[in-house]
């Protein structure tokens, strides 16, 4: 079930409803027993079976470290729990990828030999959980945590529907005691909630679903077009996976504000960061402090002793497993190579940077913070080109024909205009309500004034049921 | 707390059926003014983009004197123009003279038409027939139930919205002024042949139905060949002078109906058109204009004199 589907519409007031009318004894099973239908709607029962591997595993596993008291045995376990979370994953994700690469390298070598390759299955949410999980076995490890006890929590800590498909990727320290935590009701967290998950399904349904209009004919058939066209599909897209993706993150929000639990927001204004580490500061939050915390900082320990070139080798690495995590493809590793390539030479740059800027006499003006913002926009959306093109050949094409001569834009806008239109006024909608949210005046109306709420919701409403795209049924990060 | 939410809640759901079925009703007003449904006309024009693009309507009212109504839709298969005349036809007052009715070399083919192209008659699944017709497209069941319950979910299409919008402002044209760029066309036209499917038997029976419905109400028929772009005509050859020996014969059989081939006349003139299939606002004064002059003789004038 995606959270722009009808069906989706109808259970979570239901689930909300029973949640409300059982004792706070049993309300984890009623979220855990309704998160198993949530995925459950996927028609897919292996992944539910994977689902419940994932849970018996790492709670077990997860009581085995803490009771161990010797450092080598917990490791061990640590390593168990790792290695038997990614087979899974690699096993669900990766393994066709993984057979096909190889044939090529025996291949390569005349070995004669050539495996077959698998079919690939499904693995929506697999990659956001067991994440979790060893996040989980890790914090443990760390004694950051203490293993819950009650398999209910934990279970429903992995599981839970608002986070299970898209992330995002929660830290048992975080969310573990607001799930046990004693329901009250809290009729300003509903308000906020519904509103959140209204204004989460506009960004998908009308933004991001409408950009595709404009950015899908581009890279379905790249060869078509060149210049003008590719640039402005790119940065299409740019805006188009970030409202798709900032909109699933707001309806996970708001579902789970229901239920009085706070997930960590994924995103902060990325489009505005200054440099490229500051956009991993703001995008996809929950997963760049995922490889962070338990990728990038075990990595530079263990490359301590080689120095600077032991920091590039990790951010290299980290950057990498971040591009394989979003898919089986060389796409997304050159991808995350590329964002390598890119804080490799912020980091290497940065103690020049203070004298440069001295020598050339720039200041930190507006004008400097706006040209920071422009460059790296621009960076985020060439790397963006290997992301959204169905293979490396078109990436390329993309690249070399983004400054040509342009062709294919009559293709491109083609009785696409009253869509633009809509893109217009609904980006100025945006950017209305944003700098509403920071007006201490606008924010008095809204709270103070019924009648301007209400309104509000009603457009808001008209809208959506006017003015939504059914061009994609789907999350662009739900096949990640 | 609990019961002051549900009672907003259901108070929003309250106000929300009202606004949705009113601003419902209001495009459905908007739309049937666009499509010139809310008049008794004497001249009906049914067809797709090429009847859009191809008819001024004020023109043609104006030049014969009579209520006209242009009652087209883009991408419209055979099938749906059936459903279109039907519809129409379902009001007893409303009794047209003649129907133009715009065909294409494509007529009889399994033509690429819009895949979607069936959304575009959500407003009208009042009508059973548009009702049973959508059933059998939508592609789920809740596809069709969310937009019988739900006005608003009928109009969920940017251009419906548009046009009801035009049609409450009482804005009837549509044209372009563009021109092709006849040396790109001509590089761009060898992918069209891929486009033609084979001859299909329905939409022959399909359109024979309309044209004996037509006849039965006893209204003239014009089948209005709006011109095609030469090399649009030059690929599709075959497909053309089938549909033209059968409309031919069918002329020849029936004194109340009229073959207008304009795309012979015209084809080669290059400055009428937009694109292969259309023509801009030049194309569009002309094919009026000759319209006026070749179906005048089909009108008697007697609505607005009241004989």
């Amino acid at each position: 079930m995606v959270f722009n589907s009808l069906s989706y519409f109808f259970f979570l007031p239901i689930v909300f409803l029973i949640y409300l009318v059982v004792s706070d004894r049993y309300r984890w099973l009623v979220l855990l027993l309704s998160s198993y239908v949530f995925y459950g709607f996927l028609l897919k029962p292996i992944l539910l079976i994977a689902l419940s591997a994932v849970i018996m595993l790492t709670f077990l596993i997860g009581r085995l470290i803490d009771q161990s008291a010797d450092r080598s045995v917990r490791r061990m376990f640590l390593w168990i729990g790792v290695i038997v979370n990614l087979a899974l994953l690699i096993y669900f994700k990766y393994l066709p990828f993984l057979t096909q690469n190889l044939n090529l390298i025996l291949k390569s070598f005349s070995m004669g030999i050539a495996i077959d390759v698998p079919s690939s299955l499904v693995s929506i949410g697999l990659s956001f959980y067991i994440f979790q999980a060893i996040s989980y076995l890790a914090d443990i490890y760390f004694r950051m945590i203490k293993p819950e006890q009650h398999f209910g929590y934990f279970a429903l800590y992995l599981a839970f529907f608002s986070k299970l498909l898209q992330g995002p990727i929660e830290r048992g320290g975080d969310l573990l005691p607001q799930l046990k935590a004693k329901y009250e009701f809290n009729y300003d967290n509903m308000r906020s909630g519904m509103l959140l998950f209204a204004w989460g399904l506009f960004k998908k349904v009308v933004v991001a679903d409408r950009i595709g209009l404009f950015v899908d004919p581009v890279y379905n058939d790249v060869h078509s077009f060149a210049g003008l066209p590719l640039l402005l599909a790119t940065y299409a897209y740019a805006f188009q996976i970030f409202m798709d993706f900032s909109g699933y993150t707001d309806m996970a929000l708001g579902s789970a504000c229901l239920f009085n639990v706070k997930l960590t927001n994924n995103f902060n204004s990325p489009y505005l960061a200054t440099s490229i580490t500051d956009f991993w500061r703001r995008w996809h939050i929950s997963l760049s402090r995922w490889i962070l915390d338990y990728v990038f900082d075990p990595l530079q320990m263990q490359f301590r002793k080689w120095g600077k070139l032991g920091t590039t080798s990790a951010l290299m690495v980290t950057f990498m497993t971040c591009g394989i995590w979003h898919g089986a493809s060389w796409n997304y590793v050159i991808w995350g190579c590329i964002h390598g390539v890119y804080l490799v030479s912020a980091f290497t740059y940065k103690p020049y940077q203070k004298k440069w800027h001295k020598a050339l006499h720039m200041n930190k003006s507006m004008w400097y913070k706006a040209w920071q913002i422009y460059i790296t926009f621009n960076l985020v959306c060439f790397a963006f080109v290997f992301f959204r093109s169905t293979n490396l050949s078109d990436a390329i094409y993309c690249i070399s024909h983004l400054l040509f001569a342009t062709s294919g834009m009559d293709i491109l806008l083609n009785e696409q205009l009253i869509n633009l239109v809509i893109l217009i006024v609904a980006f100025a909608a945006m950017v209305f309500v944003t700098m509403a949210s920071h007006s201490m005046n606008i924010m008095k109306v809204w709270n103070g004034f019924a009648l301007c709420r209400w309104t509000a919701y009603v457009i808001l409403l008209t809208v959506l049921l006017l003015f939504y795209c059914d061009a994609s049924k789907t999350f662009i990060y739900l096949r990640f | 707390m609990i019961f002051r939410l549900f009672a907003k809640v259901l108070l929003l759901a309250v106000i929300m059926f009202l606004v949705e079925s009113g601003l419902g009703d209001l495009l459905k007003i908007g739309l049937d003014r666009y499509d010139g449904l809310d008049r008794k006309p004497d001249i009906l024009c049914i067809g797709n983009s090429q009847t859009i693009s191809g008819i001024d309507e004020n023109r043609l009212a104006l030049g014969l004197g009579v209520p006209v109504t242009k009652f087209a839709r883009n991408g419209v298969n055979i099938f749906e123009r059936n459903i279109m005349v039907v519809d129409f036809f379902k009001q007893p007052t409303r009794r047209p003279q003649v129907v133009i009715y715009d065909v294409n070399p494509e007529l009889f083919l399994n033509q690429r038409m819009r895949e979607n192209s069936y959304t575009r008659f959500f407003p009208y699944m009042d009508t059973p027939e548009v009702a049973d017709y959508l059933k059998t497209k939508c592609s789920d069941k809740t596809e069709f139930i969310t937009r019988k319950y739900i006005k608003l979910l009928r109009y969920n299409n940017p251009w419906l919205v548009r046009c009801s919008i035009k049609g409450h402002l009482r804005i009837h044209d549509s044209f372009t002024y563009s021109k092709i760029n006849y040396v790109q066309a001509e590089a761009k036209a060898k992918p069209l042949r891929s486009n033609a499917v084979d001859f299909d038997i329905r939409n022959y029976n399909c359109f024979i139905e309309t044209i004996r419905f037509l006849r039965s109400k006893e209204v003239k028929v014009v089948l209005l060949y709006i011109p095609t772009l030469d090399l649009y005509n030059r690929h599709h050859e075959e497909e053309g002078q089938f549909v033209e020996s059968t409309l031919l014969s069918l002329a020849a059989k029936d004194n109340g109906i009229l073959f207008l081939n304009y795309s012979k006349r015209y084809q080669s003139v290059h400055e009428y058109f937009s694109d292969f299939e259309h023509v801009n606002r030049d194309g569009q004064i002309r094919v009026t204009d000759d319209l006026i002059n070749d179906i005048s003789p089909f009108i008697v004038n007697n609505r607005n004199t009241g004989l």
